[in-house]
């Protein structure tokens, strides 16, 4: 028996409808299972009630993107009056930061010292770079790397601190090339390099 | 009426899940990538639609687990077997064939191996999730065939 694709039957999941993929669930136990075990609802991780609530609905970014485009067509008219410039203007800010998960409560890291069994995660901005790569400076072993997709923000998986060692340090490298430890932490035109020095409290 | 952060978690986060372990195996880090492919719907993607929302899903989880693929191979991690009674053998063998090529096949053909032998999706699924032409899958998918032989 041919089967429609899982994707199929999610989508079935999420909004039934008539046609190929009902008519193959009425007689197929198989898929009857899957999703029926998509709609066990997992739990709802309470880390995530701090997210920041959903941007505005479709029309009104149609609306906002409206408004860049003016802004820029505004923009692009008077600096096309003005003297050239020299000067390469900047892609966006390369950044990293470092969020803290303690007790469900996700908080961005400033300094603070940590406690045994907070959980670390690090969100970076690419602007331009295309890979990320996480180091632990004390045993200099690679913790993630990854390609950034899209260029847009990417958060790393989170790492729990458990207290073994005073300090922690974590070097996060955004660059286009793959890295090493042996690299030098350095920002120019090549890498991005921010270091976090993690205390126990 | 746009949904808020709880409701979207019930409504997309269990075939995310269970996505992401039929291409990795592992169940925690399976967790792990879909908790993140969540994060980045919730600031990123689209929900208007549940079917384009998925496609918006099935996308960057497929993405993120290939990273992690990639990763396993660069740290020559070992493959998970099958994690559920139920996880089928044709998905196993494809999921460790992913796994041996994840080193060298550029990352747009592990992607589309992903989504047409794991998740068993026709060309023309794989081209809406990729944002791709059906062309365009079949040279991805030939070139996999060929690592693969």
């Amino acid at each position: 028996m041919t089967h429609p694709s899982f994707f199929a039957l999610d989508g079935h999941a999420l909004d039934p409808r008539s046609g190929e993929v009902a008519t193959h669930l009425a007689t197929c136990a198989q898929c009857q299972a899957h999703v029926a075990a998509l709609r066990v609802a997992a739990p709802f991780p309470a880390q995530l009630a701090s997210l920041p609530t959903k941007a505005a609905p479709a029309w009104w970014r149609f609306l906002a993107l409206g408004f860049a485009a003016a802004a820029i067509l505004l923009g692009v008219a008077w600096v096309s009056q003005r003297e050239p410039s020299p000067q390469f203007t900047a892609k966006g800010t390369p950044t990293a930061a470092l969020w803290v998960s303690r007790e469900g409560k996700v908080v961005a890291w400033n300094g603070q010292p940590l406690h045994v069994g907070d959980a670390v995660r690090i969100e970076v901005a690419p602007a331009g770079f295309t890979r990320v790569t996480v180091f632990d400076e004390h045993t200099q072993q690679v913790l993630y790397e990854a390609q950034i997709p899209d260029a847009s923000p990417t958060l790393t998986p989170a790492w729990q601190f458990d207290g073994k060692s005073p300090s922690e340090s974590l070097r996060v490298v955004l660059s286009r090339e793959a890295v090493d430890f042996g690299t030098p932490c350095v920002t120019n035109t090549d890498s991005h390099c921010t270091r976090f020095p993690l205390k126990l409290e | 009426m746009p949904l808020d952060v709880q409701q979207a978690w019930q409504r997309y986060y269990s075939p995310v899940r269970e996505k992401c372990r039929r291409v990795l195996g592992d169940t925690d880090e399976a967790n792990d990538v879909a908790q993140e492919t969540f994060i980045r719907f919730w600031k990123f993607g689209a929900d208007d639609e549940p079917r384009v929302a998925l496609a918006w899903l099935y996308r960057t989880a497929t993405r993120i687990a290939v990273d992690r693929l990639r990763q396993r191979a660069v740290h020559a991690r070992p493959v998970p077997g099958p994690t559920e009674t139920n996880d089928l053998e044709a998905t196993t063998a494809s999921r460790q064939l992913l796994q041996r090529l994840a080193k060298d096949a550029e990352p747009d053909e592990l992607q589309a191996a992903v989504l047409s032998r794991i998740d068993g999706m026709t060309h023309p699924e794989v081209a809406v999730v990729m944002s791709i032409s059906e062309r365009t899958v079949r040279r991805l998918l030939t070139r996999f065939d060929e690592r693969a032989r």
